[in-house]
């Protein structure tokens, strides 16, 4: 055990150590920060959060069609706040706009434009829209049929899904949110990649640029000395992992989005896409937790690997800059990317992702960096000294 | 001499570099297949207008109409005949606006703004005088693929030679300590001496990897896009446009770039850049001897001026961010429109050129300083 300290140690070395928690802060402020800051981005998007998080407290996860009815009465009296809040703009009613039905005409045009923004920005504006958007898509459910390219590209068991997630009870699960939550953890699945490959790149070369091979193949645990050496560095990528989702989950619920854990994800009142699994908001937060800490080890372990057949820093580093551009700035954010919604596999693609495929590929990920790291265990019996 | 060529072969007897150097051919041949929507597009313009010249005139139109009907030569034939001399009356007024109304809370940030568009000004009046909106680069597809071929496929090449070229360097300059032949080489004063030849060896080696990443895919990329008759015309033509901050204005050059000179002129302004992030590196591979610390410093460093310069800008600290503009990292940034005004990216013509110009000059004295404080301390392996 006492070994596995050590090793632990010489990962976490202070200078590598203060390096990461500087790139990760520059990085933050940089990326993922923005979307703490504008957490549910713009004026219709807060509305439509606030209203999701009032109507959860008020009538549970999902709206149940007799509960339909007292949103009208809810729409009625926004539009009588509006009213009122008209009457502190004398602009407005110089310009004919008396009501909501006035204001809704004169918006139509650009004369006014001015005006119309202020008023829009200054009222409830906001919130009467968003009511009445969520109206007409609960009166009027998505008809996947009607999407021709989108529905048609799935087999006939993946349209029977789509179609089943149509008479799933209506969710209040926000597009803000899940829109807030699927740049985050973009942002922090990326991060983890790329902390992850700067902690363990230089964890073995260090070993053989100090030349304790031969010390540490003649002491009494041997050649299994590499065992304790992948262990130290694949806890410590899961403990880099650990730490990065701590402390990305601070800020993130200090946002209130666990106010709306209890929601499905599917056939929300608001324009949220089409999940693959019932799973609620809550339950999907912690697959993608799981899937960022999968993912660090996952890279943690190639990473060791590299590591291992590297004579020096450098050469490690090169190596190091191929997984730092497919695992950090492709493969991490993709593989969290609306992970287990029916979406394209990217923006333009011809095909989609099929059930299941974002845990197939951290599955494979992971197995691979089990196979590299035992195949380097198996090497190491019978290498030269 | 011999020194310089021992240092070279350190790097050359590099496979992961080679390795590398593999793999980021590879993926720009992947980039240069993403583009593959506008090829076709744009192969088909340069066919049908090929022998016609770059000038939009009468000959141009008619050579144009005698090209067998198709869809597509009606389409080309319709954006030719509504070509006008965009530069004649193109007012800069909106532009200056709009710039100066972002940095007005500092009257520097904001007078150096005007000063740029004043010089701007009479750049418009020369291509309006010279025509080169009425040149057809090729046609109405020019902006996609103009920034495709810059703001995607140079930026890859640029990033992966200054990358390559930063490791290079701090290879070489590591290397005696991890040789564990430091306490040797460096005990005299003659050999202290070496880190200048290693220095040199980098320097030389950073342009040369960026050179070869160039060349080679900017030959694949040829072989798949037709720009044989494409490469005098100039990159001001009305169909290239440049967009910063969600505003389209046309591509205005600090000088009279057709499409050959501007992309020597990219390349060659890429190669002194990569020399920049190279000496960046030599100041932390001399300064920090663990090499993966000064990797680490370096990466910092890089990442710290851009997170600086964000800074300013939220906080509006324009003059600030105006220095900060000149930084290496900003160059790099915005390489899909170096040699024109690049909007709030500039705020004194052809920066891209004195940012360049400034890093090295700063770097250079960076190293040399560095280099000098290498050969005095004492020897610590």
């Amino acid at each position: 055990m006492s070994l596995f300290w050590q090793e632990l140690k010489k990962i976490w070395h202070p200078g590598i150590f203060v390096g990461i928690v500087l790139l990760g802060l520059i990085y933050y402020y940089m990326f993922p920060g923005f979307y703490i800051e504008h957490f549910s981005n713009g004026p219709s998007a807060r509305a439509e959060f606030d209203l999701s998080v009032e109507w959860v407290a008020q009538y549970g996860p999902t709206l149940e069609p007799e509960e339909r009815a007292e949103l009208d009465s809810r729409l009625a009296e926004e539009v009588a706040i509006f009213d009122r809040q008209l009457e502190g703009v004398p602009e407005a009613a110089a310009a004919g706009i008396t009501d909501y039905a006035s204001f809704r005409t004169a918006d139509q045009t650009e004369e006014n434009a001015r005006l119309t923004w202020d008023i829009r920005n200054g009222t409830n504006c906001y919130t009467i829209s968003a009511i009445q958007q969520m109206l007409e898509r609960y009166d009027d459910p998505r008809d996947y049929l009607r999407q021709h390219d989108y529905f048609e590209s799935y087999t006939a068991k993946e349209q029977e899904q789509m179609l089943a997630v149509n008479s799933w009870p209506g969710s209040f699960l926000s597009r803000s949110v899940m829109d807030s939550t699927d740049y985050y953890f973009k942002y922090l699945a990326q991060w983890t990649a790329i902390s992850v490959i700067l902690l363990l790149s230089p964890t073995l070369v260090r070993d053989r640029l100090r030349r304790t091979r031969s010390l540490q193949w003649s002491g009494r645990r041997g050649r299994r000395v590499l065992h304790t050496q992948l262990a130290a560095g694949l806890v410590s990528a899961l403990l880099l992992s650990v730490v990065n989702v701590t402390v990305y989950a601070i800020p993130f619920l200090a946002q209130g989005p666990l106010a709306l854990k209890d929601c499905p994800l599917g056939n929300s009142v608001w324009a949220v896409g089409t999940p693959w699994f019932n799973w609620t908001y809550g339950q999907y937060l912690a697959v993608l937790t799981g899937m960022v800490l999968a993912l660090g080890i996952g890279i943690g372990a190639v990473t060791l690997f590299l590591s291992r057949f590297s004579n020096n820093y450098v050469s490690m580093l090169l190596k190091a800059f191929p997984p730092f551009v497919t695992m950090g700035g492709f493969f991490a954010t993709w593989v969290v990317h609306y992970a287990f919604f029916f979406h394209a596999a990217w923006d333009g693609a011809d095909f989609f992702v099929s059930k299941g495929a974002e845990a197939v590929c951290v599955t494979v990920l992971l197995i691979a960096g089990a196979a590299l790291t035992g195949w380097s265990c198996v090497k190491q019996r019978k290498l030269e000294c | 001499m011999r020194l310089l060529r021992y240092e070279w072969s350190k790097l050359a007897r590099l496979p992961a570099l080679w390795g590398v150097l593999a793999l980021c051919l590879v993926f720009n041949c992947l980039l240069i297949g993403s583009g593959g929507r506008w090829r076709w597009e744009w192969n088909e313009a340069a066919a049908m207008t090929g022998r016609l010249g770059q000038r939009v005139d009468t000959g141009f139109l008619d050579g144009l109409r005698q090209q067998p009907q198709s869809e597509y030569r009606d389409y080309l034939l319709s954006a030719a005949e509504g070509m006008t001399d965009i530069y004649a009356d193109y007012d800069l007024r909106p532009l200056v606006d709009y710039y100066t109304g972002y940095v007005k809370s500092s009257p520097k940030a904001a007078a150096l703004t005007e000063r740029k568009y004043e010089q701007l000004a009479e750049r418009v009046a020369h291509l309006s005088e010279t025509g080169a909106a009425m040149d057809w680069y090729s046609g109405p597809i020019t902006h996609n693929v103009h920034q495709f071929l810059y703001g995607v496929l140079m930026r890859a090449v640029l990033t992966e030679g200054a990358v390559l070229g930063m490791l290079s360097m701090l290879f070489l300059l590591g290397y005696e300590n991890q040789q564990r032949t430091a306490a040797g080489v460096y005990a005299s004063r003659t050999g202290r001496k070496l880190c200048r030849w290693k220095v040199l060896a980098g320097l030389t080696w950073a342009p040369a990897i960026y050179l070869l990443l160039a060349a080679v895919t900017l030959v694949v990329f040829l072989l798949f896009w037709d720009w044989s008759g494409v490469w005098g015309g100039s990159v001001s033509g009305q169909f290239n446009y440049a967009i910063d901050m969600l505003v389209r204005r046309p591509f205005f050059t600090w000088a009279d770039f057709n499409a050959g000179g501007y992309l020597a002129a990219v390349v060659g302004l890429g190669g002194l850049l990569t020399v920049v992030f190279a000496l960046l590196a030599a100041v932390c591979g001399t300064l920090v001897p663990n090499v993966y610390l000064s990797a680490l410093v370096l990466t910092l460093l890089l990442c710290g001026g851009a997170a600086a310069q964000t800074f300013c800008a939220q906080t509006g600290l324009w003059m600030g961010y105006a220095l900060l503009t000149f930084q290496p990292v900003s160059v790099w940034l915005y390489v899909n429109g170096w040699f024109t005004e690049l909007g709030l990216n500039a705020f004194v013509p052809w920066q891209e050129s004195m940012g360049t110009g400034l890093s090295l000059a700063i770097c250079g004295v960076g190293t040399a300083l560095a280099l000098r404080r290498f050969g005095r301390k004492d020897i610590s392996t």
